[in-house]
């Protein structure tokens, strides 16, 4: 688990680049991924902090439909777009 | 008795001396003094926000005490503060406490969802099976209404739209027979 690694700034960095999730500002930060067309898992960044707690990473790679380590793929690097669309379309 | 409270409780604390001031009516209405318009109360008898079994037994023993001080029996005080403290030193060891929520930022529920609310890190997260949102928050107070909020902006999202994928269609379908329109 690379949640000593990375931080929430990280996260909200990566899902708007990487899976162009548009992230809505409100209490937290909340955005959907869109496959198909379709709003399909919505991940929430929480405001106010810099470190990302254990149970809280895990939390959110649930939230895109990931294990803790595609998690920690998707945010290093090797897990592309399109290997993502796989994963949560199988 | 105030000082014995004040070492035993950390947040229970503002519960039980809130109760003392509110007497009957308004129990435990502290929980989350921090944020009144939206803090979910853990009990309330009368008008129900929300429930921690928890603290619905530490309240039980609470009300013994208190039924205690004012006959004056010593002994039974005793024996009663020790059940509380028992209770309380249990909520403040135990990882996990469930909270039962009928209420939401501004919408009631129809019926409880529980949450589970557990020390993450240096704070807390608070998260239900139900749901794949999170609260997190400082305390357990405010990783609750960190919850409560994100399920009433999830409530909103699903509510506000139609393009979403089959697994959130139906749970828009539960969010709307559980929550209050």
């Amino acid at each position: 688990m690379k949640n000593s690694v990375f931080n929430v700034s990280d996260v909200k960095k990566i899902g708007e680049n990487k899976l162009q999730i548009e992230f809505r500002s409100g209490k937290e930060f909340n955005g959907w991924f869109m496959l198909n067309g379709k709003k399909t898992k919505r991940l929430t960044v929480p405001k106010g902090r810099k470190g990302i707690p254990p149970k809280t990473y895990k939390t959110m790679a649930m939230q895109l439909g990931l294990n803790v380590s595609e998690f920690d793929d998707l945010l290093s690097c090797p897990l592309t777009k399109e290997k993502y669309e796989e994963i949560i379309s199988a | 008795m105030a000082n014995s409270l004040t070492d035993i409780c950390l947040d229970p604390q503002k519960v039980y001396m809130n109760y003392i001031r509110t007497q009957q009516k308004t129990k435990l209405q502290s929980w989350g003094e921090k944020n009144p318009e939206t803090a979910s109360a853990p009990y309330d008898y009368n008008y129900g926000v929300a429930i921690s079994k928890d603290f619905e037994s530490s309240h039980q023993y609470f009300e013994l005490l208190l039924n205690s001080i004012k006959q004056n029996e010593n002994h039974q005080y005793n024996e009663n503060l020790v059940k509380l403290i028992e209770v309380v030193k249990n909520i403040q060891q135990n990882d996990v406490i469930v909270v039962k929520l009928n209420m939401l930022v501004t919408k009631r529920l129809h019926s409880q969802i529980e949450i589970m609310v557990e020390p993450d890190d240096d704070g807390f997260i608070a998260r239900s099976i139900d749901f794949p949102i999170f609260g997190f928050g400082e305390d357990r107070f405010d990783a609750i209404d960190a919850f409560k909020h994100e399920l009433e902006s999830l409530y909103f999202d699903l509510t506000d739209d139609d393009d979403f994928s089959d697994e959130w269609q139906n749970l828009t379908k539960y969010l709307k027979e559980i929550v209050e329109p």
